[in-house]
């Protein structure tokens, strides 16, 4: 069991966390228990912010065009998922001011989505996207996925505080909070095969 | 597999340095303790999760051609770290195809809007 102040219990040594992912990602069960807590089926709310949560802010996602000005492009969905690390919001404003999230993007309704669509992003097989499962009964029938080529620098007062302009919906069990981590990982440190035979 | 053994130092008659089998306290790392310091590193990237449990053989190495610095320890955890994430998530290049036309096709029409333009600059 976790301990106080402890957000999961303690992760052991790498040979367990790399057979913990390949276990997650074979696991029928992560669907199901993806996230640990969801708005639409609690009374209880978290003001506190946590590496992985999804949140409703409604914001288009700001980027630079190509004419090198700044500019914005259409989030209709309005969700976003956490990606700087948890301990960022311990911090003060001062010494972390920013977090960065991405936005979590629909690509279609699942009556259109082919099935070899669906189970490629269902595999955890590819690296620029990470697929998100239903967090809402709004979500439900629509494939989702967080685009990590699309990461924001946020102001840590959006997200918690009096000021708060997002609303958390929904947050991931430790087995999805695994996953997501290891697939941060795996997007930073890609190779761009230069060395491929 | 993990082992909860380690090696302890002891003189050989020759000279030499070896290791004997010694039970020893698993390496644990808490998320508080990453939560509570002042490191961006997400869990299992510190360098004392990566490092902690080296070998008896990489631990008598060490005693005769000299430790390795701190950077060379945090380079060498970092790629050991990279590579099991890479062992255990491998990519499918035609699932990346199939999920970048997905999203190409249903994020093509979404607007894009300049914020402001330079004084001067036309809009």
């Amino acid at each position: 069991m976790a301990g106080e102040g402890e957000r999961w219990p303690p992760v052991y040594d790498l040979d367990g966390l790399v057979d913990e992912i390949k276990e997650l990602t074979g696991d029928e069960r992560l669907e199901r228990e993806f996230f640990g807590w969801r708005l639409d089926r609690s009374v209880v709310c978290h003001n506190d912010i946590c590496q992985g949560d999804v949140l409703l802010l409604d914001s288009e996602v700001p980027v630079i065009l190509d004419d090198g000005q700044p500019g914005t492009v259409d989030h209709p969905e309005r969700a976003w998922m956490v990606i700087g690390n948890t301990c960022d919001f311990d911090r003060s404003i001062e010494h972390a001011r920013w977090t960065q999230l991405v936005p979590i993007v629909s690509a279609g309704n699942l009556g259109e989505v082919t099935p070899t669509e669906l189970n490629a992003a269902r595999r955890y097989t590819q690296a620029r996207r990470f697929y998100v499962p239903p967090w809402s009964l709004e979500t439900e029938a629509q494939l989702h996925m967080a685009d990590f080529l699309l990461p924001v620098a946020v102001d840590k007062r959006v997200l918690q505080g009096d000021r708060r302009k997002a609303t958390l919906q929904a947050r991931m069990g430790r087995g999805a909070w695994v996953l997501l981590n290891a697939c941060l990982v795996r997007l930073l440190a890609r190779d761009d095969g230069r060395y491929d035979e | 597999m993990p082992s909860d053994f380690g090696f302890a130092f002891v003189g050989l008659m020759s000279g030499q340095v070896g290791g004997v089998p010694t039970a020893r306290a698993r390496q644990v790392l808490g998320y508080s303790e990453v939560a509570s310091s002042e490191t961006p590193l997400p869990v299992g990237f510190r360098p004392v999760s990566l490092l902690g449990a080296r070998t008896g053989t990489l631990l008598v190495g060490e005693r005769l051609v000299g430790k390795s610095s701190e950077p060379e320890r945090l380079v060498t955890g970092s790629l050991r770290y990279v590579e099991a994430i890479a062992s255990a998530l491998p990519i499918d290049k035609e699932d990346e195809r199939i999920i970048d036309e997905l999203m190409a096709k249903r994020t093509a029409g979404r607007a894009t809007r300049p914020l402001r333009r330079r004084e001067g600059e036309p809009l």
